[in-house]
């Protein structure tokens, strides 16, 4: 499995493109990658899953919890161009209505921007 | 015991090995000109379910001993066995992972392998204890998904 890394033209998104099968024996290279994002500062973190073979319940988890971490400093996840095996999985597991799902990195982007900006009116709201 | 083929694999228990039960298994199922693509998909994540939970349990009882994964095809109907011996588990008092309307939901990232396994197969059974686990799945690969 490679691991790309790379940012959207605004720099406002961390886009990480994951490759072939990802399961047990490659989750902890990709949840380093996320927290990494996360320290890094992007609180929406895109995951480019075009070129992936094959998820299991393992790989669906540190999904999970990268949206978690995501939410939590009003961002967002998005899983961009899950393949069709892919995309079963996750609707099986009835994560397609947790997480956010794009065909694009551009429609990705623009999910990712409107998600965190309707977090942050939110979160402005609760404080006051 | 009929004239069905059986293929063994006895594999260490590292998750660098679980491609290659899943590379196996899958291509067996798939000899049947009858299977679906999708079943022998459907196969392909519920074995690999179920050998990635016998790694983390070797894990968690520190054993090195191996994993025994066995395959038998007879017609359309494939059944999958994968024996570990780790500690054990209560198939019926797994934490239950809330809805994924839920808000609590973001907080689960495990506990989806054994719904996800049943959902897959037409037939799961597990025999557990203290010496190990017995996971069995059995599924028709001539057939729709069910899901």
């Amino acid at each position: 499995m490679q691991i790309s890394r790379r940012t959207d033209a605004l720099e406002e998104h961390m886009i990480i493109g994951l490759s072939n099968d990802i399961d047990l024996s490659v989750i902890a290279v990709v949840r380093s990658a996320f927290h990494e994002a996360i320290n890094d500062g992007f609180t929406s973190v895109l995951v480019d899953l075009t070129n992936v073979t094959f998820v299991d319940s393992a790989a669906l988890g540190i999904f999970v919890g990268l949206h978690r971490r995501c939410r939590e400093r009003n961002g967002a996840c998005v899983l961009v161009n899950p393949q069709p095996d892919v995309s079963r999985i996750i609707a099986l597991t009835g994560l397609d209505v947790l997480l956010s799902i794009a065909s694009d990195i551009e429609t990705a982007c623009a999910l990712a921007s409107s998600a965190a900006a309707t977090s942050s009116t939110a979160a402005t709201e609760m404080a006051q | 015991m009929s004239s069905g083929d059986e293929v063994v694999l006895r594999v260490p228990a590292k998750s660098d090995y679980i491609a290659l039960v899943r590379v196996v298994l899958a291509a067996a199922a798939a000899i049947d000109p009858d299977s679906r693509s999708d079943r022998v998909e459907d196969l392909r994540v519920a074995v690999s379910e179920a050998v990635t939970n016998a790694v983390e349990s070797h894990r968690t009882a520190g054993t090195d001993s191996h994993i025994e994964v066995r395959c038998y095809t007879e017609g359309h109907e494939v059944e999958v066995t994968v024996r570990d011996h780790g500690p054990g588990f209560d198939p019926d008092n797994v934490p239950v992972v809330p809805d994924a309307e839920s808000p609590e939901r973001m907080f689960f990232e495990n506990g989806l392998g054994l719904p996800l396994m049943r959902r897959l197969v037409d037939k799961t059974d597990i025999e557990t204890g203290d010496d190990g686990t017995l996971v069995r799945l059995v599924i028709d690969t001539s057939t729709s998904p069910k899901v």
